[in-house]
């Protein structure tokens, strides 16, 4: 280029800096989003990458029916590939930590080499007393406290470990749980609080084998990437392979071994039957001894009794009498001559003789009547202690008689599995069956969703201003481009002016972008998601040359490529027609003046802006665009607000309205015995319901989705658990039906009517039929009655109660209270719960504030640029009002009076554009445990309107300066 | 008598940097009501300059402008915005329609401005455009635009009437009866209308004619008997 061109192509950009700064900022805002949302995939990637290659995360997870073996970890080093094999226990125990509650955790052995550690303070335990715990939910405060596992654990594991009692040494994150989340166990209320890693030796195995074997394979690649995955597949087949030759020998062996134990115990079982049921009979016979003998005694006194009864009065009677006679015949005796003495002797003796026969016959009944009462009494306890015996061995056989049945069962269903042939190559686990690697996985993916539609909208736009802008920008200098030509300067020459002005805003505004934007954003996104992941929150700097050019090249085509295509019609026209002054744009009727009653209405300048408004088609739907885009935004971000951040209370406060949940040491379901057990806190409760819960799968045709199932023992749960959807009540099960949540039913594609699966951790299956379907957002449930889930052949077992307190009491408080009893597993306060679930999503609010500034960016830039652009090409229009005696106001107000029409109209069409992005953005952010109620409140949409409007006055305070300071004389020049 | 319009030493100068201007130095004359004066001048001799500054477009430097009694150059804002809404007219060399509007809307914008104004199709008619009330300057001739013009500067009912090279983009016969209009506008409602050109023979239409060279006032010169535009041939 000339060095006169030079010259005025800097001029060019200091005359008229508001130009060059539009072209820059919106090539700078859209490179910003486009490449920092693409960087941020890329930096969390890497930062998910750096962690698990420093820890070493595992390639392969093998577990063993019977365990794993030093010999066979030693087996698959030998395997082609293999790098480290490690063997390891894992234990689930009942534990406190600290003054803390009783809780699962999930006791792990430290690897040497696999799944590394990270600590965040302390360090590795050195003895088997001493542990490390999981740094997610424990800070530094818990080094030095202790790890207890209670002893509310069974006797099995409490002799899984060599100590009971393990000292905090070091405070840790692990690769093997990169999220949250820690898992699920048949223990307590069925989820594991924490993880707790030990040495190996505080780990007994009774048969001195290891629970599972950790395999790093060579495999190197990107987690995620096609690399890792195909070399992945190739190394499974291979460790599968290996599986076989590894396991089968002592697996089969042991199986048969534990078959044989099995059968053993089953032959034990029934001889231990045999001998109860003949200890039952012998038992029974004894009791029909005893009753026998009861009977007899009753039938003897019985019989005794009627004696009494009957002879008793009688005899004594004829006793007394023969008294008086041998009284009076001994007197007659005394005084009696001797000849008469033999006949009295003879009577007396005859009396005498008949006395005691009474006395004899007289003298049982007397003995028998002083000890009556006393036998009787025997007697009858003779026969309540008969009938609590008979009672005793009624319950008691049946209750061995049960035992003996579920023993039975229990072994049959060992035999049964010792008898199922095992899929060798179903031992072996990949990374891809890690819970937090395959979330973390679906969340890049959530960056990269958004990545690839805002950025294209940022694009579409920062193409539409720089179209406007150099449209202007060449329409305005076509008397100087004439004047070139005429000069005979070449198009290259002319052209060059324009596309390094261009050039150099845009180039200028893409460095910008690219640095801010791959700086800032993937801080700020990586801020969200560090609330879920476990590993180091900071995050390198990701260079990534390939977005940087892609960036300039956009940027560039953005704004030379337009600049050339503007330029080209000006290039057809020849030199004179250049530097003739345009004849000013044609007038033409609008549609609205046809509608007579409305444009009689208007007052005439309101005719003149309706008028103005369609004047300019382009600039028209340009405003009408750029404004809908940025109250489409606006509305995304705060629809995304009421739909997440409401989450917390719709669930706690209309679902599951219950205050606390208690898990139950000893299930049951007894009124009483819960009185007694709380009793501390029972005058504070106003209502309980008893529940089974279980953590089951639920399959419907291939697709299975883990959830809460809950058995109720009452059909009426509204004041516990609220069934409704939409605002219709759903009603309680009946028999043999189930209800599930929406999460659920979306997921696998549940109807009304269906019929599902449910499998617990216990292996059993259950079907129910699908009556309804509730509104849920955490979690996902499955709830029945108890005689729905007793038909199907569960087990109900209430293991938890839903407690509400009344009015006035606090949660906290009454929670503690409840924690005090002895049978008290765990008590679950709701209000706690909803605390921490709210702030965890509260730092969606990020995500939302980085919508509403680049929201207001897009308005403020898009409508200052038309705006600007527009006031520039009325000039003349504005300056002969200006001659004509309009005040400066009105001036203002005749061009902006169409500014606000156009942005209203823009907010308009901005609503269901806003709508539908809302839409497709909640589909992109969903979370597997928690389902977004996809809605947008009445204030939101008010908002996104009000605060489109006040973009839009801002720009108009801008521009009122511009308005102002035209010049009547400069701007009316006549062309000479 | 006080003269109608009267400027005494008026300067412009503008500044742009460090480069000074001086479009206007110590302009001095009077003008009296109801004459037609005719400005002439080469070109860049600070008509349009004068033009404007009588007209309120733009503030002298210096010097004072009295017009009906009022010294319009201590007019500043909304007062001076209020002289150029109420007193003056202003005809362009080339029309400054607003292009959206119709005829009669054209005329109606400017005489919406005030209470006292001659309605939008009066206007029209004075300047022979009765039948093309409806139509867009774009429908319009060039020498119809520039009635619509007049018409829209008459409307006002304004104490001046200005223009600035009314001709200059309009054929002989077109301006011949353009300036004519003008003549009898002035002759007929006694308004005091003031003609920018650089056309010497239009003079022979005005009662003065000022002569500027430079930015400095060349000549005053007054005449007696002004022909009727169609009397003279250029």
């Amino acid at each position: 280029m000339s060095r006169m061109m030079r010259k005025s192509t800097r001029r060019e950009i200091f005359s008229s800096i508001g130009r060059f700064f539009a072209i820059f900022a919106i090539i700078a805002i859209g490179v910003a989003f486009f490449s920092g949302i693409r960087v941020t995939r890329d930096t969390m990637l890497a930062a998910g990458d750096k962690y698990i290659t420093l820890g070493n995360m595992f390639d392969f997870r093998v577990v063993s029916p019977v365990g794993v073996n030093s010999t066979e970890v030693d087996r698959f080093l030998d395997v082609d590939g293999v790098l480290f094999a490690e063997g390891a226990y894992v234990e689930d125990a009942l534990t406190v930590v600290g003054a803390g509650e009783e809780s699962v955790y999930r006791f792990h052995s430290i690897g040497q080499n696999i799944n590394k550690l990270n600590y965040l303070y302390g360090g590795a335990p050195q003895t088997s007393s001493e542990c490390v715990l999981d740094g997610r939910f424990f800070g530094e405060e818990f080094l030095g406290k202790e790890v207890t596992v209670t002893d509310n654990n069974s006797d099995e594991t409490k002799e899984s470990f060599s100590e009971r009692k393990f000292t905090v040494v070091g405070i840790a994150t692990s690769p093997y749980y990169l999220n949250y989340e820690r898992g699920t166990t048949k223990l307590g209320n069925g989820s594991v609080a924490a993880f707790v890693y030990l040495t190996e030796d505080a780990f007994i195995s009774s048969d001195g084998v290891y629970d599972e074997v950790f395999i790093d394979y060579d495999i190197s690649g990107e987690m995620y990437s096609d690399e890792y995955n195909d070399a992945l597949e190739i190394a499974s087949d291979k460790i599968s392979a290996a599986c076989v030759g590894i396991f089968k020998e002592r697996t089969t062996d042991e199986m048969a071994k534990l078959k044989v134990e099995l059968l053993k115990k089953e032959a034990d079982l029934n001889e231990s039957e045999k001998s109860f049921l003949a200890a039952k009979s012998e038992a029974e016979v004894k009791l029909s001894e005893t009753l026998a003998e009861l009977d007899a005694a009753k039938g003897e006194y019985d019989k005794a009794k009627e004696a009494l009864d009957k002879n008793l009065v009688p005899l004594t009677q004829s006793r007394d009498q023969l008294k008086i006679v041998i009284d009076a015949l001994e007197k007659q005796l005394s005084i009696a001559p001797d000849a008469e003495k033999t006949e009295i002797n003879y009577n007396l003796t005859k009396y005498r003789y008949q006395l005691a026969e009474v006395e004899a016959a007289l003298a049982p009944l007397l003995a028998f009547k002083e000890n009556a009462e006393s036998v009787l009494k025997e007697i009858n306890d003779g026969y309540s202690e008969y009938n609590k015996a008979k009672d005793t061995l009624a319950s008691e056989s049946d209750k061995t008689a049960k035992e003996i049945a579920d023993a039975r069962e229990e072994i049959r269903k060992a035999i049964e599995y010792t008898e199922t042939t095992i899929e060798w190559k179903d031992l072996a686990f990949t990374r891809l069956y890690n819970t937090g690697y395959v979330c973390f996985e679906n969340d890049t993916e959530i960056v990269n969703a958004i990545g690839k539609i805002f950025p294209a909208f940022f694009f579409a736009v920062a193409v539409l201003v720089c179209m406007t802008t150099m449209t202007r920008m060449v329409e305005e200098q076509r008397i100087q481009i004439g004047t070139f030509k005429a000069l005979g300067l070449k198009k290259r020459e002319i052209r060059g002016k324009y596309v390094t002005y261009a050039g150099i805003a845009s180039f200028l505004g893409c460095g910008a972008g690219f640095a801010l934007g791959t700086k800032f954003l993937p801080c700020l996104i990586w801020n969200i998601y560090t609330i879920m992941y476990d590993f180091s929150a900071s995050v390198d700097y990701v260079f990534d040359p390939i977005i940087l050019a892609i960036s300039l090249a956009a940027s560039l085509l953005c704004s030379i490529g337009v600049t050339v295509y503007c330029l080209k019609r000006s290039f057809a026209a020849s030199p004179a027609e250049l530097m003739r002054p345009t004849s000013p744009g044609n007038g033409g009727r609008i549609l609205l003046e046809g509608v007579g009653f409305i444009w009689r209405r208007l007052s005439f300048l309101h005719k003149v802006t309706a008028r103005n408004i369609f004047r300019y088609k382009k600039r028209m739907f340009m405003m009408i665009l750029g404004i809908g885009g940025c109250t489409a935004l606006l509305l995304t971000g705060f629809g995304m607000y009421d739909s997440i951040c409401n989450i917390v209370d719709y669930q706690y406060d209309d679902v599951t309205v219950y205050d606390v949940s208690t898990v139950l040491k000893d299930a049951y379901s007894d009124d009483e015995k819960f009185g007694e057990d709380f009793a501390a806190a029972y005058d504070d409760i106003s209502e309980y319901l008893f529940v089974h819960q279980s953590a089951v799968d639920v399959k419907l045709g291939e697709n299975v989705k883990s959830a809460n199932m809950l058995v109720s023992s009452d059909k009426d749960v509204d004041s516990f658990i609220k069934l409704s959807l939409d605002g219709e009540n759903i009603a309680f099960p009946n028999i043999g039906e189930a209800v599930v949540n929406t999460g659920l039913a979306e997921s696998l594609g549940i109807k009304v009517g269906d019929k599902i699966t449910l499998t617990d951790s216990d292996y059993n299956s259950y079907s129910f039929r699908i009556s309804g379907v509730f509104a849920n957002y955490v979690s996902n449930y499955v709830i029945l009655s108890a005689d729905t889930f007793k038909e199907a052949g569960g087990d109900v077992e209430y293991n938890s109660v839903l407690i509400n307190h009344k009015d006035g009491v606090d949660p906290l408080a009454f929670g503690a209270k409840l924690s005090a009893s002895e049978n008290a597993l765990s008590v679950t306060v709701t209000e706690q719960v909803k605390e921490r679930t709210s702030a965890m999503l509260d730092n969606m609010v990020y995500l939302i504030l980085i919508v509403v500034v680049s929201a207001g960016a897009l308005a403020f830039v898009v409508l200052y640029n038309l705006t600007n652009i527009n006031i520039t090409e009325r000039v003349r229009e504005i300056a002969t009002l200006r001659v004509l005696g309009y005040h400066k106001n009105e001036c203002c107000k005749y061009i902006f009076r169409e500014n606000n029409i156009l942005t209203l109209a823009g907010a308009i069409v901005g609503i269901p554009l806003g709508i539908a992005l809302h839409a497709y953005c909640m589909d992109k952010v969903k979370v597997d445990m928690i389902r977004f109620e996809v809605q947008i409140s009445w204030l939101s949409f008010i908002l996104a309107v009000v605060v489109t409007l006040l973009f839009a006055l801002l720009v108009n305070l801008f521009m009122r300066r511009k308005i102002t300071s035209i010049e009547m004389a400069t701007s009316l020049k006549s062309v000479e | 008598m006080s003269a109608y319009i009267s400027f005494e030493k008026v300067s412009k100068l503008y500044k742009m940097g460090d480069v000074k201007i001086r479009a206007l130095s110590d302009a001095s004359f009077e003008i009296e009501k109801g004459e037609i004066c005719v400005i002439l001048g080469p070109s860049g001799a600070g008509k349009t300059t004068l033009l404007n500054v009588l007209g309120g477009m733009d503030d002298a430097t210096g010097g004072k402008i009295v017009v009906d009694g009022q010294e319009i150059t201590s007019f500043k804002g909304k007062r001076l915005t209020n002289y150029r809404r109420l007193d003056v007219g202003f005809v362009f060399q080339f029309y400054n329609l607003i292009p959206n509007l119709t005829a009669i809307e054209n005329v109606e914008l400017s005489a919406s401005l005030t209470k006292n104004h001659i309605p939008a199709k009066d206007a029209l008619q004075m300047v022979g455009l009765e039948t093309r009330l409806k139509n867009f300057p774009s429908q319009l001739s060039g020498g119809e635009q520039q009635r619509v013009a007049i018409a829209r500067a008459l409307a006002k009912k304004p104490k001046l009437l200005l223009c600035d090279e009314p001709t200059g983009a309009l054929d002989y016969n077109t301006g011949k009866s353009i300036l004519e209009l003008l003549y009898d506008t002035s002759k007929k409602n006694g308004m005091t209308v003031i003609i920018i050109t650089h056309n010497t023979a239009i003079a022979e239409m005005a009662n003065r004619v000022i002569r500027i060279k430079n930015g400095e006032i060349e000549s005053v010169e007054t005449n007696k008997s002004p022909k009727s535009p169609s009397e003279i041939d250029w």
